[in-house]
């Protein structure tokens, strides 16, 4: 394996069930991520793509298959040693901000440096500070989330994703909340972002912005059906479900 | 109204579907009405509803009181009389005193509680006889026929309500009386306990001027119209000036005016009610509290509704319901529930009272009795209203909030409910913390020194000890004082000496924790004028300080050799012999109980032991009055000539390892046989008698815990309720805070650590309530501080249990939400 994968996932599956249906909302996706990658995933409602993220962000866990995230088995973690991954590993970008209303926007891209621990105050300080600058925001640290247009929301969103370092930014519908204008700056932030070295793998169901992304993956059905190869040479290939 | 009708019926189907809200208002106000309608009505029944007397407003309590001595000292015959000729603001006047009495009937003899009265205490009061008639002016003139006029309760227990009654003839302490009346079922004075009145006889010793201070009885006035307490009191004390200036004896008068004696005038009701007032006012107090916690409770839940609902709020607004429609539908909602919570409060509140009239409230009997449901429902109705209409409000005031472009807007934005909303419950939670804690603190501290004052050193055994009264008829008058009497009690102590179990008995004038106990002064001889203080004589025998327990500290007790010596022996105890002379080395020495200036020859005593102290007056009082005891048989064989006291009462103490039920006949037959026909009464172990004296106390203590524990639950369930609801609206919030890493001990907490900020702030501000409102109850706390350490700490502890258990669940929960379903929330 390429050292420089961050995210390997091999014959991948997540299967939800009822006491009636069983749905198969992955079947054997296999992908892989390496660093500095800008990575798209299109397809249409209910192909499993927020699935998959959840899956990608420790957020759900699958069902079968392999998942390597910074180059360690994470598939079967515990819920504590997830929830100390993700922390360390991922940032996440939501459609619908998932700003924390009672805090500030300081507050709000501090929280994961928190839940750290270890880190002092003066260097949380300086790494928030940092994060907001990135993302154009540190004029409003003081504002609380409803003060903010939506866009600002999705900025702070973004550089609370990025202040801890994390190995891979992953953006569920970056921009499903916003209108045009603010969408394309968000599009156009994140691509700042992963020009500066930043991971990103990124959900959209809209062709402009996946176009932002140096590789995009369709899914269908809980299937990798297409991939556009970059220029970077990502390694991608059809899952095993899919050949069947 | 149709509309409001249809409404009420929509809201009763969904209340059917999900009864846990209305269950909840209902019980939770079911609490809060029943507790405040027992005590509200105790309260307007006993201090604000008119006494039971035509015109009652005019009627006062005259008394004495001195400097010398505390409290209410009640009147003495001559002022009485003074009054009566010499005042213009009263149209009449009566006087009664409160006698133990043997009465033998058709029945056979029975122990009574008899008033004896002056005829003129019907016409002061104003009441008429349910048979028969109440008594002439001429009845308490020297020699009249005996008369007697019946209480309903004794009439209805002893004749059975035969009407025949009347001209029937009865004995009271063998003397012969008719029955010339009986009152009607709702008079009941001075005291529920009364069974029958007879008429005081006014001899020459109630009109002697030297008996200014020979106080004892109560007197009761009527005013004129338009005059006042006050007018009456100001002439009353110029007539008590007067007298002392016109003293018989001159050389006593600066001794009268030591006493600083003044007279007072008070509305009857004062002197009716007495200690109760305090105790009514501070249980309705610690009610009122639970009340106010009920309100805060239950509105907290019904703006969990209007929030619930407010996607069905907005749309009446939007479909164009205005304010007046939207609490016109909320306050007919809200007096739905609090209808129901008001009937069961009711009956509730019933039950509650009829346990606190027959427990006596903490008390031997009750000063008179309440109306007990016509003030009941209009109190619970008018509570019930109140709730109503403070939940609507409250209701109302969130509906007002909900602004519909203001809501679309949430969405996004916000993560968690509206800080606002959020706040003001929390604040609602603290105050119901903050008024649990004061309940609780109050409670405790209440607790703190009930159990102090069960350990109380008493100075006596009080284990293994039963007491009971006997009346020896004749043994107050003078004639028949000296041997005749101590050939009655001797073989009675012989008797019961015998009876197989008892260790030791003793007769005594007196015991500790006996509500009729009556001080005399004392005089250290030779004589002193600085030292003249007040002492309770105990006529007594060598059994005495055996039976009790009382160690003998030095000199000696008595011994039946005592009863040939011609000189007067006396055992004080430790505080009589500081008190007197000043030193507790004092064997030898002389006093005597007479003031030196009366016209009798002095009977001195020698001192020949000092015991320790007891409690004879109330526990935990503060000043506990010495004891003078005295040899009954030496004085009843050698001294009766100089001697002034006599008890028609005595006690008789057995220190006895058996239960009171398994000795109780055998002493019994002990007495029987001894004095033929005389009964036995106030059978009680000396544990009952002090449980009895904290009984008052007990009964603030249970109610006040009872409400505390109430509170605490309440506030727990608020604590509990508020925290689910904001933990319910914050999934998001905490999904998110997982995505971002938070493990589930820090998720749990994130909600512990809010639910103890809100501790904090309760525990905080509800201990200075604490300390504030123990101010209110101190005059009820005996060796406790008001800020006890002892009794916050323990309230500390409880609450901080409680309300982190009532928090745990939701705090739990909130750790345990998986974040992509958290994050799918909206």
């Amino acid at each position: 394996m390429n050292t420089d994968t961050v995210i390997r996932i091999e014959d991948l599956t997540k299967v939800y069930r009822t006491e009636e249906v069983e749905t198969h909302a992955l079947s054997g996706v296999s992908l892989s991520v390496t660093r500095g990658e800008y990575v798209a995933i299109m397809g249409p409602s209910g192909c499993g793509k927020t699935t998959l993220m959840s899956i990608l962000g420790l957020l759900d866990t699958p069902s079968g298959g392999q998942y390597d995230l910074a180059g360690k088995p994470v598939a079967n973690l515990d819920a504590g040693a997830r929830a100390r991954f993700r922390n360390l590993n991922i940032g996440f970008v939501f459609q619908s901000f998932n700003l924390i209303g009672d805090l500030n926007v300081y507050e709000n891209v501090e929280l994961p440096l928190v839940y750290r621990g270890g880190v002092s105050r003066s260097e949380r300080q300086s790494k928030v500070d940092a994060a907001l600058e990135n993302v154009g925001m540190s004029h409003r640290m003081r504002h609380y989330p409803a003060q903010l247009s939506g866009g600002q929301q999705q900025r702070v969103a973004a550089a609370r994703a990025l202040v801890g370092d994390p190995a891979i930014l992953l953006a569920d519908e970056p921009t499903g909340n916003l209108d045009s204008a603010n969408g394309e700056t968000i599009m156009e932030l994140l691509a700042a972002l992963n020009a500066k070295g930043a991971t990103i793998v990124m959900v959209t169901h809209d062709p402009r912005y996946a176009a932002h992304a140096k590789r995009i993956v369709r899914l269908f059905d809980g299937q990798i059906v297409s991939e556009n190869k970059s220029p970077a040479g990502i390694e991608l290939r059809a899952g095993k479900g899919a050949a069947r | 109204m149709n509309n409001i009708a249809q409404h009420l019926a929509g809201f009763f189907r969904s209340l059917f579907r999900k009864p846990g809200f209305a269950l909840a208002v209902i019980l939770t106000l079911t609490i809060g009405i029943g507790a405040n309608t027992a005590t509200l009505s105790l309260l307007y029944g006993y201090l604000l509803a008119p006494l039971p007397y035509p015109h009652a407003n005019q009627l006062v309590n005259v008394y004495f009181t001195a400097k010398k001595y505390s409290g209410n000292l009640g009147m003495s015959y001559t002022t009485y009389f003074d009054i009566r000729k010499q005042t213009t603001a009263m149209s009449d006047a009566g006087m009664y005193l409160m006698n133990n009495l043997n009465l033998v009937s058709g029945a056979g003899m029975v122990h009574v509680r008899g008033a004896t009265i002056s005829a003129s205490l019907f016409t002061t009061l104003g009441v008429r006889p349910l048979l028969g008639r109440v008594f002439g002016p001429d009845a308490n003139a020297v020699g009249a026929a005996g008369q007697v006029v019946l209480s309903y309760g004794l009439w209805s227990r002893l004749f059975n309500r035969n009407p025949s009654v009347i001209g029937q003839a009865i004995r009271l302490n063998d003397k012969a009386y008719t029955v010339v009346g009986v009152m009607p079922r709702n008079f009941e004075f001075p005291n529920t306990a009364t069974d029958l009145w007879l008429p005081q006889t006014f001899g020459p010793f109630t009109h002697e001027a030297d008996n200014v201070t020979a106080w004892g009885f109560t007197m009761v006035a009527r005013l004129k119209p338009g005059e006042t307490a006050a007018s009456l009191a100001a002439q009353a004390q110029a007539v008590l000036d007067n007298e002392v200036a016109h003293f018989p004896y001159p050389s006593a008068i600066p001794d009268l005016k030591k006493v600083g004696m003044s007279i007072q005038a008070t509305p009857l009701r004062s002197t009716l009610v007495g200690e109760l007032s305090q105790r009514l006012i501070l249980v309705q107090l610690a009610t009122a509290l639970l009340l106010l916690l009920v309100w805060f409770n239950l509105v907290n839940l019904f703006i969990a509704r209007a929030l619930t609902r407010r996607s069905e709020l907005i749309l009446r607004r939007v479909l164009g319901a205005g304010t007046r429609t939207l609490f016109g539908q909320l306050f007919a909602e809200s007096l739905a529930l609090c209808v129901i919570g008001g009937i069961a409060g009711l009956i509730l509140g019933e039950v509650l009272l009829r346990t606190l009239l027959h427990t006596g409230f903490g008390t031997a009997q009750l000063a008179f009795p309440v109306n007990e449901w016509g003030s009941a429902i209009g109190i619970a109705a008018v509570l019930a209203i109140v709730s109503a209409l403070v939940f609507s409000l409250a209701g109302l005031y969130f509906i007002r909030r909900q602004d519909l472009g203001q809501a679309l807007r949430e969405g996004d934005a916000r993560t968690s409910g509206g800080r606002g909303e959020h706040r003001i419950r929390a604040g609602l939670v603290v105050t119901q913390l903050v008024l649990a804690c004061i309940l609780a603190g109050i409670g405790a501290m209440l607790a703190h020194s009930l159990m102090k004052l069960n350990n109380v050193r008493l100075g006596f055994q009080r284990e293994q000890l039963i007491t009971f009264q006997v009346h020896v008829p004749g043994s107050a008058d003078e004639k028949y004082l000296g041997p005749p009497l101590e050939a009655k009690l001797a073989p009675l102590h012989r008797a019961l000496a015998q009876v197989p179990g008892v260790e030791s008995v003793t007769l005594a004038s007196d015991i500790p924790f006996d509500d009729e106990s009556s001080g005399v002064s004392a005089y250290p001889y030779p004589y002193d004028e600085k030292h003249s203080p007040g002492v309770f004589p105990v006529i007594t025998d060598p059994g005495y300080f055996k039976t009790f327990g009382i160690p003998v500290l030095s000199g000696r007790g008595f011994t039946p050799q005592d009863a040939q010596v011609l000189e007067a022996y006396a055992v004080i105890d430790v505080k009589a012999a500081e008190s007197l002379f000043g030193t507790t080395n004092v064997v030898g020495r002389q006093l005597s109980l007479n003031n030196p200036n009366n016209t009798k020859p002095n009977l001195l005593y020698r001192v020949i032991g000092v015991v320790a102290n007891t409690h004879r007056d109330k526990v935990g009082s503060a000043e506990q009055t010495g004891s003078v005891y005295i040899d009954r048989e030496q004085v009843l064989q050698t001294k009766t000539q100089n001697w002034s006291f006599a008890a028609e009462t005595w006690y008789v103490a057995v220190r006895t390892p058996l239960s009171t039920g398994a000795i109780l006949p055998a002493l019994t037959r002990a007495v029987a046989q001894t004095l033929p026909g005389i009964p036995i009464y106030n059978v009680r172990s000396m544990d009952q008698r002090l449980s009895n004296q904290l009984a008052p106390r007990r009964g603030l203590m249970t109610l006040v815990l009872m409400f505390a524990l109430g509170a605490i639950l309440l506030a727990a369930v608020g604590l509990y309720a508020v925290q689910s609801y904001s933990v319910s609206q914050r999934l998001r919030e905490f999904g998110i805070r997982a995505a971002l890493g938070a493990d589930r001990g820090q998720l749990l907490g994130l909600v512990l650590r809010e639910i103890a900020r809100l501790l904090v702030i309760g525990l905080v501000v509800g201990l200075v309530g604490v300390v504030v409102f123990g101010h209110v109850f101190s005059s009820t706390l005996y060796n406790v501080n008001m800020a006890d350490p002892v009794s916050l700490f323990l309230v500390f502890v409880i609450l901080s249990f409680t309300a982190l258990a009532a928090g745990w669940i939701p705090a739990w929960r909130a750790s345990r939400v998986p974040p992509m379903e958290a994050l799918r929330e909206r």
